[in-house]
């Protein structure tokens, strides 16, 4: 934001601070919102980014501070001094409703930003627990129309007043790599996941997985069998399956890694004990756990569930 | 994730592909040229060089204007910004344009509209069509006698 500020000061040294904070706290906000949105899919790709993850909520939150300070300076620069309320100014002021070249702009930031609130303001796990998981899990995929709507929010207007190429170039290239990220990261995921189907099956009941040495140390592979999803945990010479389904948001377990003897979600840290799927005290969240066995340094897991919580004793290798 | 929530991310973004590349695709293409404002494209770019007549009611300046194929055209000048969120004009109760922030505008007069006799030039708000201003212009024929004494052409003057 800094650098923004200094480059526009440079180059519009007539700008006042109100029109330079406006656009510096819109770039910004935009820019966050395209990262984070890279995040999941980038984790899922690439290992390294797990990290990553962890702080995807806060910042979530900060984006949303950011385009309020947009949003507001805004609403007072343009909507405040007219004779109707300022809300109502920013849907009347502009009513080229059916134009795409006069479209009001203004109003899709606005929605924008009702549903960066929405989730911001929800974003702590006392929602999570309170609304059904199912609901909070929609509501915060409305972060996707959100980002919609500030495309065209960015299109119709910065892109329409400025006619710049390079805003259209830098506002293309995000679009681009986002749908290009997350297409791919789906289609990557829809292959693993046929892969999987077509495990071969044994005469009891066990799946082939692979081979011990295909499973990094402390880290899993994810299967999917029989309408289960395990992921499958190799640590300190042994083998351990619990279901792949983190009981906090739903994160895929078999992404984390084992930290300190837990196997750790990478979403947001949630923690389960390999061997029986239990939370470590005082937290109760329990995962199903499975048998798991290893014939010739090969690994065959047997679907059924066990109840959340079942202690199995791991598989030596 | 669970395989049901991946199923809705993939649709979401192809969906979302196509609704944003074309999108983006269509912002593009509606671009408005340099110098062109599609709000102003019922507007005159020429200012016609004939001045019927002026009056300044307010922050509001008008120049009644025409030319030598008898066009007529409204020049308005705003001199403070407006109040009114969105603001229209009205001439004679036609709709002739929007009016746009401060600064001078031009509105051509369908040649209809402009006759011997009162028109009543209206400011609404687009909001609930309520006149926030009214001025009326009264327009009487002159005849302009050459120094031969031929009658040479009947103009429109206005006051």
């Amino acid at each position: 934001m800094l650098i923004f500020s200094l480059l526009q000061l440079i180059f519009f040294p007539n700008i006042t601070p109100e029109t330079l904070i406006i656009r510096a706290t819109g770039t910004l906000a935009f820019l966050m919102l395209q990262f984070i949105l890279c995040i999941g899919p980038l984790a899922r790709l690439e290992s390294r980014f797990l990290p990553l993850l962890y702080n995807r909520r806060h910042l979530g939150v900060a984006t949303f501070l950011i385009g309020a300070v947009h949003g507001v300076f805004n609403i007072v620069q343009f909507h405040a001094l007219g004779n109707i309320d300022p809300i109502l100014s920013v849907f009347a002021s502009n009513v080229h409703y059916t134009s795409l070249q006069d479209f009001p702009f203004q109003v899709l930031g606005f929605f924008a930003l009702i549903i960066l609130f929405l989730m911001a303001a929800t974003s702590h796990d006392f929602w999570l627990k309170n609304l059904h998981p199912k609901i909070w899990k929609t509501l915060h995929m409305c972060v996707y129309g959100a980002y919609f709507l500030l495309v065209f929010h960015v299109m119709l207007g910065v892109v329409h007043l400025e006619q710049s190429f390079g805003w259209i170039g830098v506002v293309g290239a995000g679009v681009l790599i986002l749908v290009f990220l997350h297409l791919w990261s789906a289609f990557l995921e829809k292959s693993r996941l046929t892969e999987q189907m077509t495990k071969p099956q044994g005469t009891d009941g066990y799946y082939l997985l692979g081979y011990v040495d295909e499973i990094p140390e402390n880290r899993a592979k994810m299967v999917f069998l029989g309408g289960e999803n395990i992921a499958v945990f190799r640590y300190e010479g042994k083998i351990s399956a619990v279901n792949n389904v983190c009981r906090h948001q739903h994160g895929p377990i078999g992404e984390g890694k084992i930290v300190d003897g837990c196997i750790t979600c990478p979403w947001h840290g949630y923690q389960y004990l390999p061997g029986n799927g239990q939370s470590p005290p005082p937290f109760t969240e329990k995962l199903e756990t499975y048998d798991v066995k290893i014939v010739d340094r090969q690994v065959w897991v047997n679907p059924t569930p066990y109840p959340e919580g079942t202690e199995r004793a791991p598989t030596v290798i | 994730m669970v395989p049901e929530l991946r199923r809705r991310h993939r649709l979401i973004w192809q969906i979302g592909a196509l609704v944003l590349i074309l999108g983006f695709c269509g912002a593009v293409w509606v671009l408005p040229k340099p110098g062109f404002s599609a709000s102003l494209v019922q507007q005159p770019h020429v200012v016609f060089p004939q001045v019927l007549t002026t009056k300044k009611v307010d922050e509001f300046s008008f120049v009644l204007r025409g030319n030598l194929q008898g066009e007529k055209q409204l020049e308005v000048t705003i001199q403070k910004p407006l109040t009114i969120p969105s603001a229209q004009i009205y001439w004679q109760n036609n709709f002739i344009g929007s009016l746009g922030s401060k600064g001078v505008q031009l509105f051509l007069l369908p040649k209809e509209l402009v006759q011997k006799g009162d028109h009543v030039l209206e400011m609404r708000s687009a909001l609930d069509q309520s006149a926030f201003q009214k001025i009326t212009f009264t327009l009487r024929v002159q005849i302009i006698l050459p120094y031969n004494g031929t009658v040479k052409k009947n103009t429109m003057i206005a006051s």
